[in-house]
């Protein structure tokens, strides 16, 4: 991958069922990429899951959720891991509020992206690439890899959620936040 | 290097991570749920701690005791330079 010549890491971008950390992460690392995916919903904190037959295949998961301490703690762990060179697989969460730049178009209304996760990224200067699997016909996923966001993270977090709307507009069925957009929800 | 130049320069980075924060004697909480700093701050606050003093925190140093306030943060970075000296 031409993004880790710079030495500094690099960061996949995901969101949605985009990226779901049972593919990019160990499909990559079986690529003999060292990745990493952070992340919630995994409980029971960090840790090291294999892939596939070969046993040598491992990707570490970071559970960011927790206490401040924790996720302090996760966040370092994601700045050691670029400064190794290795990658980083991320899907940053939605939320209800949020500044306008961060704003994804999703059937006719809003959700905002994380910012301080763009504010990281910006503060590590490791590229970040969004990222999206893509479900063909028979079966078959691609995972599709864009070119690196701009370096600063108001721009970098307005290109991602252009690009994140394009994709749930082309393919909805991607998207995570149907029970709240049925149920008409203020909070995502 | 001596205490009070310890506090000084930690007093100066945090002031140049977050301008706007206010009195930072007594138990004004830095980092935490109900601290100052983000946890995005806080980590940028870590790093510059490690550059200017050449000091490494470590995954277990990142904790209440350690870095809640000025006090425990300065008092960190001494024990951490005592640990490198």
């Amino acid at each position: 991958m031409a993004a880790l010549q710079a030495g500094k890491g690099a960061v996949l971008l995901s969101c949605h069922n985009f990226g779901f950390s049972k593919l990019v992460a160990p499909t990559l690392a079986r690529r003999g990429y060292h990745v990493h995916r952070a992340g919630g919903g995994k409980k029971g904190g960090h840790r090291v899951s294999r892939w596939g037959k070969d046993y040598r295949i491992n990707w570490k998961y970071l559970d960011h959720r927790g206490d401040y301490w924790h996720r302090l703690r996760s966040l370092a762990a994601v700045r050691a891991a670029l400064a190794l060179n290795q990658v980083m697989h991320i899907s940053p969460r939605a939320y209800d509020r949020g500044e306008e730049e961060a704003a994804v178009q999703f059937f006719g209304r809003k959700y905002f992206l994380d910012s301080r996760w763009f504010r990281l990224f910006q503060m590590l200067q490791a590229p970040v690439l969004p990222c999206f699997a893509i479900a063909g016909s028979g079966g078959k996923m691609t995972i599709v890899i864009h070119p690196a966001l701009p370096a600063s993270a108001k721009p970098m977090v307005r290109q991602f959620a252009v690009i994140v709307s394009d994709y749930l507009s082309r393919l909805p069925e991607c998207g995570r936040l149907w029970k709240a957009v049925y149920l008409n929800r203020g909070q995502w | 290097m001596e205490a009070m130049e310890i506090e000084r320069r930690v007093v100066q980075l945090v002031r140049e991570t977050v301008p706007e924060c206010g009195d930072l004697n007594g138990d004004f909480v830095l980092l935490g749920e109900e601290g100052a700093f983000d946890s995005v701050t806080a980590l940028e606050l870590l790093l510059a701690l490690e550059k200017e003093f050449g000091i490494v925190v470590k995954d277990d140093d990142v904790q209440p005791a350690n870095l809640r306030n000025l006090e425990s943060i300065v008092n960190f970075v001494k024990a951490a330079l005592a640990r490198r000296a």
